[in-house]
C-alpha cells in the first residue's frame, strides 16, 4: 500500500513540476492513444461509442486561454479525423476542436473557475455538450437529413466520462490571462 | 462568478486574429466542398490516409490485447461446428454437381465468378457522418469501386473507395446506402437503406402487395449493383409505411468480410447483333 502511495505521490510531484510543453505533449499522446484505439473496436468484440478525445483537449487547452500550440494541434487531430473514418467534410473536425477550444477559453476567461466550483464543473460540461450539439447539426446539414441522435449522445456520454478521468492530463498549469507560454 | 477584468483581458493578442482567421478558413474550406471538382480532389487524400492507417492496425498489436483464453474458447466452438457441419458439406458437395447437371439442362446464365477477396477489417465507424468500415485489401488485390461485401450472415455493404492496400466500405446501416431488394415468399420489390433504429426501411415499391412478417429480404439484383439472391435480413415490421428490415449482418462478426465483384452485364447497344441483312442491303435494302 505505501508503495502505490508513493508511487502516486511521484506522478503527482511529476506532474506539477511538468511545464506546459510537457503537459501538452502527454495530453497530445493521450488523444492519439484514445483516438487510434478507437478506429478499432472489432477487434475487442464490442461496439463502444468511443470518446472524442479531441473535444476534451480542446475543452482542458481552452481553460488556459487561447493559444496557438494547442490550436495547430486540434486542427491537426481535426484533419486526422476527417480523413480517418469518419466520412466528414475536410475541415468539419479541425472546425468543431477550434469552435469548442474557443468557447472553453471564453467562458474560462469570463467566469473564475478557481473561485467557483459550480462554473469548473459546469463550463466543460456545456464546451463538450455545444461541441456534439455542433457535430450533429453539420452532419444533418451535410448529409441532408437529420441524423441519429443516439449515437451522438452516447459518444457525449463516453467523452464526459472520459473527461471527468482525465481532465488533469490536460491542464496547462496556466491561466486565461497569463501571457507567453505556448504562444 | 464573472472574473474581474484584468491587464490580461484588455490586451488583443495577434493569436486571439489568428484564432478567429483560422476558424473563417475552415468555413471557407467546407463552402468550397460543396463544389463537386473540389471534393473529387480531396477524395485521394482519403484514400492515401486509408493506407496509411494499416500501419497503425497490424493484427499482432490487436492479438496481444485480445485475451488469449478468449481465442481458445473459440477455437474449441469453431472445431465443434466444423464437426457438426461436415455432414452438411458432402451434401452441399452433391447437391451442387446435380445442380451443375441441371444448370447445364437448362442452359442456364448463371452469376460470373470472379475475383473475390476476404479482407480484415480494420477500423469501423457508426458515427454521425456514414456508417462504413475500412478493410486491408485494396486495387493491389483487385478489388474495385462497387465490389461488394458479406459477412458470415449476409450482406455488410458495397465498396465506395479503393485505394492501394485498402478499400472502404458503406455498410447498409448507412442511410445514405440504397440495396434493391425482394422478399424471398412475397417477391416484392423494394429499395432498402438504414433506418435511424439500425434496421433496415423498404422503400420504393413499385407493387402493390404487403410484405409478409418474418420473411427474408434477398438482393433483387437490379441496377447491377449487387447479384440476386444475397440474404439481407428478415422483416420485422409490415405496418409501418416503410416496412422494417432486420439485418442479417449485424448478427455475425465484422472482423472479417468477403469482397465479391459486383455483376457487370454489358448493355445490349455494346454488343450489337449484326444481321447479314442489315449489314449487307442497309435500310430500305430490302423492299
Amino acid at each position: 500500500m505505501k508503495r502505490l502511495v508513493a508511487f502516486f505521490q511521484t506522478i503527482s510531484a511529476f506532474w506539477q513540476g511538468a511545464g506546459s510543453d510537457m503537459r501538452l505533449l502527454i495530453g497530445a499522446a493521450l488523444v492519439v492513444i484514445v483516438g487510434v484505439t478507437g478506429l478499432t473496436p472489432t477487434y475487442f468484440g464490442m461496439s463502444l461509442s468511443w470518446p472524442f478525445a479531441a473535444f476534451i483537449a480542446a475543452t482542458g487547452w481552452g481553460s488556459g486561454g487561447v493559444a496557438m500550440r494547442p490550436m495547430i494541434l486540434l486542427i491537426l487531430f481535426g484533419f486526422a479525423q476527417d480523413v480517418s473514418m469518419i466520412f466528414a467534410p475536410l475541415g468539419v473536425f479541425a472546425l468543431l476542436n477550434l469552435l469548442v477550444f474557443g468557447l472553453s477559453a471564453g467562458l474560462h476567461q469570463l467566469f473564475d473557475t478557481e473561485r467557483s466550483a459550480g462554473a469548473a464543473i459546469v463550463i466543460p460540461l456545456g464546451c463538450l455538450f455545444a461541441g456534439f450539439f455542433m457535430l450533429w447539426i453539420i452532419a444533418s446539414l451535410t448529409n441532408g437529413s437529420i441524423v441519429r441522435m443516439v449515437p451522438i449522445l452516447m459518444s457525449l456520454v463516453s467523452t464526459i466520462a472520459l473527461y471527468v478521468l482525465t481532465a488533469p492530463l490536460f491542464d496547462l498549469g496556466r491561466r486565461p490571462d497569463q501571457r507567453g507560454v505556448l504562444s | 462568478m464573472l472574473r474581474q477584468a484584468g491587464k490580461g483581458s484588455r490586451r488583443t493578442p495577434v493569436r486571439r486574429y489568428v484564432y478567429f482567421a483560422a476558424v473563417a478558413i475552415l468555413i471557407g474550406l467546407l463552402f468550397l466542398q460543396s463544389s463537386p471538382r473540389l471534393k473529387e480532389r480531396v477524395d485521394p487524400l482519403r484514400t492515401a490516409a486509408s493506407d496509411q492507417m494499416l500501419l497503425l492496425s497490424r493484427a499482432e498489436l490487436s492479438d496481444e490485447f485480445s485475451a488469449a483464453t478468449g481465442k481458445d474458447r473459440r477455437i474449441l466452438e469453431l472445431e465443434a461446428e466444423v464437426r457438426e457441419l461436415a455432414p452438411y458439406k458432402a451434401m452441399a458437395l452433391s447437391m451442387a454437381e446435380r445442380l451443375e447437371v441441371y444448370e447445364d439442362i437448362l442452359n442456364l446464365q448463371g452469376e460470373p465468378n470472379d475475383t473475390e477477396v476476404t479482407a480484415r477489417a480494420i477500423a469501423e465507424t457508426n458515427g454521425p457522418f456514414a456508417q462504413g468500415l475500412l478493410v486491408n485489401a485494396g486495387a493491389r488485390n483487385g478489388i474495385q469501386d462497387g465490389y461488394y461485401a458479406e459477412n458470415d450472415r449476409g450482406l455488410v455493404g458495397r465498396v465506395i473507395s479503393v485505394g492501394q492496400r485498402s478499400a472502404r466500405i458503406l455498410k447498409v446501416t448507412d442511410f445514405n446506402s440504397r440495396v434493391p431488394v425482394m422478399g424471398e415468399a412475397s417477391g416484392l420489390r423494394a429499395i432498402l437503406y438504414g433506418g435511424r433504429d439500425q434496421r433496415g426501411r423498404l422503400l420504393d415499391r413499385p407493387e402493390l402487395g404487403k410484405f409478409i412478417e418474418g420473411e427474408r429480404i434477398l438482393t433483387s439484383g437490379e441496377g447491377g449493383l449487387f447479384p440476386r439472391g444475397i440474404v439481407v435480413g428478415w422483416v420485422v415490421e409490415t405496418d409501418a409505411d416503410q416496412p422494417g428490415v432486420y439485418l442479417a449482418m449485424t448478427d455475425g462478426q465484422l472482423s472479417y468480410v468477403r469482397l465479391k465483384p459486383s455483376i457487370q452485364i454489358a448493355p445490349p447497344e455494346d454488343f450489337p447483333v449484326e444481321t447479314p441483312l442489315a449489314a449487307e442491303d442497309g435500310p430500305g435494302g430490302s423492299g
